[in-house]
């Protein structure tokens, strides 16, 4: 898809990209961060990558697109710590594919700015696993203003 | 007072079992989430069969009770 210009860069998040770094998880979709283009709003921003993925042969499920067996969900870009993470994600080999996914800290900073209960049992995890550079999370905590929710989580953690 | 079984040991090896889990292969953990979402979506059409007749029984009672 960025081969073809259908979207620029892209990056895997949320449970998937998770697993990367933990245990496995049980998860039902594939969350697919991407910047968009152009300043189209709503549901315009997915028409392009819809129309794309049709006519490649896969077909809409809800608000996902299945591919594969997997519902994807393509997410555009929507806070400025989305953007660095999906620019800074690692390339990653899924078999005989080159993939890109989000990096250990940059998950466990959304994880925390998204503040579900099962985001922090997800970063409980992230710790306990020293899947996170504490250096480098810190700074990306700080600044994204995160600093508050992190020493929070770490009270409730102790 | 109630004496409950010791299970330090049990847990230790619990916690080993998800750090082997934790150092597997992308490939590898991908192959185990969709081992469990095959399940789940197995489990989850045998709930709706079995949850199909007392949701008749259900609407029967109401329409009897009314």
């Amino acid at each position: 898809m960025v081969k073809d210009g259908v979207i620029e860069q892209y990056a895997i998040g949320g449970a998937v990209a998770a697993i990367f770094y933990i245990e496995p998880i049980n998860t039902n979709d594939l969350d697919v961060f991407f910047p968009v283009k152009h300043s189209s709003t709503g549901l315009d921003i997915l028409a392009p990558l819809y129309e794309y993925l049709s006519a490649s042969g896969y077909k809409a499920q809800g608000e996902a697109i299945d591919i594969e067996g997997w519902p994807v969900q393509f997410l555009p870009i929507f806070n400025p710590l989305l953007e660095e993470a999906v620019a800074q994600a690692k390339e990653v080999r899924f078999q005989r594919t080159r993939t890109r996914v989000m990096q250990a800290e940059h998950l466990v900073a959304i994880m925390l700015q998204t503040g579900r209960l099962k985001d922090h049992a997800r970063v409980a995890q992230f710790i306990e696993h020293e899947v996170v550079d504490q250096g480098r999370l810190l700074e990306i905590l700080g600044r994204y203003g995160l600093i508050k929710k992190w020493d929070a989580l770490n009270q409730k953690m102790r | 007072m109630k004496k409950y079984p010791d299970v330090t040991e049990l847990l230790r090896q619990k916690a080993e079992r998800r750090k082997r889990l934790a150092q597997l292969s992308f490939e590898e953990k991908i192959a185990i989430v969709n081992k469990w979402r095959k399940l789940t979506r197995n489990i989850r059409k045998s709930q709706s069969v079995l949850e199909k007749p007392q949701l008749t029984r259900w609407t029967e009672l109401e329409r009897s009770s009314s």
